[in-house]
């Protein structure tokens, strides 16, 4: 069966990892104070 | 066509209880494969991509099966599979960036990816600990008997070879320091992790001492990895995160590792490693310059540059 999959642009997923680095490091600064 | 019922071709299973058997197996059959689980190799296997005549089994040597974790450092064996490291109380409570995944394939080795690059190596380099999983496919065959199609069946395979897991740690390791034990006929060596992969994979590259199999992973001829290890850092707290973006098979996952100061109002140290950009994981360069102050706009900023300019290599 093939797969349904579609090739996401790496400008897009820059921006995703960007978002995804931000969350985290917002998340772990709420944790401690 | 779905080639996934089709029976196994011929093959020897040599059961290894230790990592002198396992290189004793290697050097002895130089065309063997290690296996695990199977959830990469018995999968190529059945689909023709490559016919290993001896698989060597290294579920049942214990070195590669250890976990130890505790205030000082993390140390994990080769077969540890994510489950087990998901659920190590210890593991959870010093490294929750290591056990935080939140969904996690039970079977999943996480050492694993450090180095199934040499899966699909030329045959000197006998075989890698590329195995995801202790899913009966390899525990079933015994020496030259294809398995029966019951003990391969598909449900089986498409649940080794499913993905929601498999990267994990090598991001959360990353943001650790981490140090990968290697094994092979010259004897044993440790590589930091950051080092140990390639910028690119190329897949017509020789096996040299300086570029290993020339394909992410700078391991040597007959080399395997026994285990991560990660030291700790007081005070670091570790996070990680996903996002899957719909249809797609590549997509960003992060690990970040922040350290505060005794009066928790600035950064002391930031660490962040990601992938689904890169060939490879990435430790960002640079975060040092974003610590020292307080969590503002600033460091936002200089992390959203980091990420644009890192992101690509």
């Amino acid at each position: 069966m093939a797969m349904k999959t579609t090739f996401t642009p790496g400008h897009y997923r820059r921006r995703v990892a960007g978002v995804l680095a931000r969350r985290l490091v917002q998340r772990l600064w709420d944790a401690v104070r | 066509m779905d080639t996934a019922d089709d029976a196994l071709p011929n093959f020897s299973l040599v059961n290894a209880s230790t990592v002198d058997d396992v290189l004793k197996a290697r050097a002895e059959n130089t065309d063997s494969k290690l296996v695990g689980g199977g959830t990469d190799l018995v999968v190529n296997i059945r689909r023709g991509i490559v016919a290993p005549p001896v698989l060597i089994d290294v579920t049942h040597v214990k070195e590669l099966r250890a976990i130890k974790a505790d205030t000082s450092s993390l140390e994990i064996g080769a077969s540890v599979t994510l489950a087990e490291l998901a659920e190590d109380p210890d593991v959870l409570r010093h490294y929750p960036v290591v056990g935080g995944g939140r969904r996690v394939d039970r079977r999943a080795r996480p050492t694993a990816t450090w180095a199934r690059s040499a899966a699909t190596s030329a045959s000197t380099r006998a075989a890698s600990i590329t195995i995801r999983a202790t899913g009966g496919a390899a525990r079933s065959t015994t020496a030259s008997r294809p398995p029966a199609r019951s003990a391969t069946s598909r449900p089986r395979a498409a649940a080794c070879a499913s993905r929601p897991s498999r990267a994990i740690s090598r991001r959360a390791l990353l943001t650790l320091g981490a140090e990968i034990d290697i094994a092979g006929p010259a004897g044993r060596r440790t590589l930091p992790a950051r080092q140990a992969l390639h910028r690119l994979a190329r897949q017509d590259q020789p096996v040299t001492e300086t570029l290993g199999d020339g394909k992410y992973f700078r391991s040597r001829a007959g080399e395997f990895v026994t285990a991560v290890r990660a030291g700790n850092t007081p005070a670091l707290r570790s996070g990680y995160d996903k996002i899957r973006i719909r249809r797609s098979i590549e997509y960003p996952v992060c690990g970040v590792a922040r350290r505060c100061d005794a009066t928790a109002t600035r950064s002391a140290d930031l660490r962040v490693a990601f992938t689904g950009t890169n060939p490879r994981p990435v430790l960002l360069d640079g975060t040092d310059r974003l610590c020292g102050g307080a969590l503002d706009a600033r460091v936002f900023k200089g992390l959203d540059d980091l990420v644009r300019d890192q992101s690509w290599r």
